[in-house]
């Protein structure tokens, strides 16, 4: 009698709680059901500042008028393109730097490790300067890799995407316990073959979770896209192409929502693949 | 994660203590050599520009005109001109109130009270304000921005919803840029402290909290005297990861309002974008992402320090 007299606050207090949580969520939720629902209206509807919370007639247009924009579909393969490259290339040799700061006692190995945190929470956005000059000059020599090119951004954001990655990948490969390295030794596998054939697929988790880290925060990038692409609007990523619908006082919305949508798509589905994933390895990297 | 920390066999231990696993040429191949490239392009595109920040804040450099192809080490002229411009300290002190702002009461103390609100939440709950809140992070920086432009704007939502009280609408990002630019920041960046605390409030065990209750101690006052002294090593991680983040924030800031109007949301690293490539000042810019840098190098050596201290490195 009493348990029952007291779980039942208890259990209005539970969905009080989880209702509230639930009404965040909604609150967090609301702007992002705004930009799919202006890119759903009618321009027409847009325009005349219609601020119904739906729409009865929902039209495509605004996606049109984004995909047939000159170029559209261009942006879009740029922007995987470097996204992608980004996350073979950085995962590779985080994988590699992780691998050796792990299975290997030498005397650089705290200073490496103290390196790559501190490179992590270096603010990259300050040094926007000196890697436009860094990349004009690297330009001269080759030039796919210098201004204008897909390459610098490539370069530029491998680089940024490693420290994290390092410090990632470190939790997982030392969690592989040191003795299956002696079983495959004595089994015959040299360390390559170890490293490929039992150590990565055993971090694959891990690998996943950077890979899909550097994707985001590649695909996410604007400010080196703006800085670096200059002239050559052929090799300009989507955040740019999507700006070009944002003009001030004549903002086309439905344009810059569609446009947004279609830029958040890829994104999203990375993210919900390996969310669980992300937000364990994320806490693991934040505990250090 | 245990088994690393098993104890090592003694010949690994003998091998330890002499700083190397395997002596030798071929000892020092095998962990340079996947070092390698990660060492490279970090040297290249990390230390390398820090490097040249430090040089160019002494110089003249310019994207064109004289000083372009003829850069001269000017001293300590751009610092000078730095402490004398009132649009740096502008920039500074919008910069802090962004950081405090959004960072340090919104998104800690936000993020800090959804992680409380998820624990011990049905499944569904928690995984669904999970993948909302995480989702808004994840979200391009142009995107957040665009959206929030849409909401504060004219015809914004915001003022839809203040007409039906009977406010008067007004364009959010002109009236108060600088609160816009906060509000959209702390929407966009508390997952990160709801995340780093929801992994702290794991490792509080139950039973301290439950003796705190039945000993009569309130809600609030287990979170004051239990929950929060025994998770304050997670805050402090919080609070340095998220002004680390914070102190860069460019784009979002960018595309919502360019700064203005006027310079009335002009933050440092807006500032330093516009000194560099809208007027060609490299030099200026550069003094001005120094003095971020060296901030950033401030607030990144205390958390280094912190966890040296305790053994994580």
């Amino acid at each position: 009698m009493t348990a029952a007299c007291r779980s039942a606050p208890a259990r209005a207090r539970g969905w009080l709680l989880n209702g509230t949580g639930l009404l965040a969520a909604l609150v967090v939720a609301f702007p992002l059901y705004w930009m799919v629902l202006s890119a759903l209206k009618p321009r027409a509807a847009l325009e005349a500042g219609d601020a119904l919370p739906y729409t009865t007639e929902p039209s495509l247009d605004a996606f049109v008028r984004v995909l047939s924009v000159e170029g559209f579909g261009r942006y879009f393969v740029n922007s995987l393109v470097v996204a992608l490259a980004v996350v073979g290339l950085s995962t590779l040799c985080a994988f590699l730097a992780a691998v050796a700061l792990t299975r290997f006692r030498f005397r650089l190995r705290t200073t490496l490790l103290v390196t790559v945190l501190v490179a992590q929470m270096v603010p990259v956005e300050a040094l926007t300067i000196p890697l436009f000059f860094l990349l004009r000059n690297l330009g001269g020599a080759v030039p796919a890799l210098g201004l204008n090119h897909l390459g610098s951004l490539i370069l530029v954001h491998t680089a940024f995407s490693i420290p994290f990655a390092i410090w990632m990948l470190r939790g997982f490969v030392g969690a592989v316990p040191q003795e299956l390295e002696e079983a495959a030794a004595i089994d015959g596998a040299g360390s390559f073959r170890f490293v490929a054939r039992i150590l990565f697929p055993l971090v694959a988790p891990g690998v996943v979770a950077c890979g899909i880290f550097s994707f985001i925060s590649t695909w996410n990038d604007f400010l080196f896209a703006q800085t670096f692409i200059i002239s050559a609007s052929e090799n300009q990523t989507l955040p740019i192409a999507v700006l070009g619908f944002f003009r001030p006082d004549e903002n086309d919305w439905g344009g810059i929502m569609a446009g947004s949508v279609l830029m958040t798509v890829p994104v999203l589905i990375f993210f919900i693949a390996v969310q669980r994933h992300l937000v364990a390895g994320l806490a693991g990297a934040v505990k250090g | 994660m245990a088994s690393s920390t098993l104890t090592p066999p003694p010949a690994a231990a003998r091998a330890r203590r002499t700083g190397s696993a395997r002596p030798g040429r071929r000892g020092i191949a095998r962990w340079a050599v996947p070092l390698a490239p990660a060492v490279l392009l970090l040297i290249m595109f990390v230390a390398g520009p820090i490097v040249w920040s430090v040089w160019a804040a002494f110089t003249n450099a310019a994207l064109t005109g004289a000083a372009a192809a003829n850069t001269e080490f000017v001293g300590f002229e751009n610092f000078q001109n730095l402490l004398a411009d009132p649009a740096v300290w502008n920039a500074t002190v919008l910069t802090l109130i962004f950081l405090f702002g959004s960072a340090i009461v919104g998104q800690n103390l936000l993020g800090l009270a959804l992680a409380l609100l998820m624990q011990r939440r049905n499944r569904v709950t928690r995984a669904f304000v999970s993948t909302v809140v995480v989702g808004a992070w994840v979200l391009p920086e142009t995107v957040t921005a665009f959206t929030w432009a849409a909401f504060l704007g004219r015809e914004g939502s915001l003022n839809t919803a203040l007409a039906a009280l009977g406010l008067p609408p007004q364009n959010w990002m002109y009236a108060a840029p600088i609160f816009a630019v906060i509000l959209a920041n702390i929407w966009k960046g508390t997952a990160f402290s709801m995340m780093v605390y929801s992994a702290a409030l794991q490792e509080v065990p139950p039973d301290l909290k439950e003796s705190a209750r039945v000993d009569g101690a309130s809600g609030v006052q287990t979170l004051r005297h239990v929950t929060l002294p025994l998770i304050r090593r997670s805050i402090l991680t919080n609070l340095i990861l998220i002004t680390l983040q914070t102190l860069q924030v460019f784009t979002l800031i960018y595309i919502m309002t360019g700064g203005g109007p006027g310079t009335r949301s002009e933050t440092l690293p807006v500032l330093m974008y516009e000194q560099a490539f809208d007027f060609g000042h490299l030099g200026y810019g550069t003094a001005i992402a120094l003095v971020l840098l060296a901030v950033a190098g401030l607030v990144s050596a205390v958390y280094v320090r912190a966890l040296r201290a305790e053994g994580s490195v």
